[in-house]
């Protein structure tokens, strides 16, 4: 837990944003088991706080390009559907995450998918370069 | 980056080395959440850049099991304050806002 803790502050000192997404492309892959690990659970968590972040950079530049091909409101509707699925799925896994259980992978999955959606959308590439 | 942010960052990275110690890890955890209420809706409004990093901290302090349940309500209010940044830019944009 507290190598968990570092990670994150060391992350929070060095990170940059584009940096940090750039990351997150790497990791995830829906899982195929019933359940999952805290420790994955946690760490998709984080990373949703990333592409969280880089959603609220993409908003703030979509606010200043409405023209913008990537500030479609197709696009906008999808960006805003992960990031609301995922918040809510974060919070429905935090219990896990506070307990260390294993969580159910349907949860699991629907976050990771949150994720996928978010860092493979303008939102990564506009927000994520802010 | 502005000066006051690097100096609650040096804060935070002093109470690190505290934190393997359990002696202290209990005051030390009240601490870096006492720094996150305070500090967040400052983050929030001036250096966006960095909430990620913060939002980091608040999950895996939500992770571990010495955070009291008191403090467990505190972290999900911190979070609930940057969900809230993103809906107030959201209202910004939202192509199917009513038009007035």
């Amino acid at each position: 837990m507290r190598k968990v803790l570092l990670i994150a502050l060391l992350s929070l000192t060095v990170g940059g944003c584009a940096n940090q997404l750039a990351k997150i492309k790497q990791v995830y892959d829906v899982a195929t088991t019933t359940t999952v690990p805290a420790s994955y659970v946690l760490a998709a968590a984080n990373s949703f706080e990333v592409a969280s972040k880089a959603v609220g950079a993409y908003y703030d530049f979509c606010a200043t390009a409405r023209t913008d091909k990537r500030c479609a409101p197709d696009i906008l509707r999808t960006v805003r559907s992960a990031e609301i699925k995922g918040r809510k799925t974060r919070d429905q896994l935090e219990a896990y995450i506070t307990t260390g259980t294993d969580a159910p992978a349907t949860l699991y999955n629907i976050l990771v998918t949150a994720v996928n959606t978010i860092t493979t959308s303008p939102a990564s590439t506009v927000g994520g370069n802010q | 980056m502005n000066a006051a942010i690097i100096a609650v960052l040096t804060l935070i990275e002093e109470l690190l080395p505290q934190l393997a110690n359990m002696a202290t890890a209990a005051s030390v955890m009240a601490k870096i959440i006492d720094i996150l209420e305070k500090w967040i809706p400052i983050v929030i409004a001036a250096f966006p850049d960095v909430i990620a990093g913060f939002q980091g901290v608040i999950a895996a302090l939500t992770a571990d099991p010495s955070t009291t349940q008191a403090q467990l309500e505190t972290l999900k209010n911190l979070q609930t304050q940057i969900d809230a940044a993103n809906d107030a830019k959201w209202a910004k944009i939202d192509p199917d806002a009513p038009t007035s």
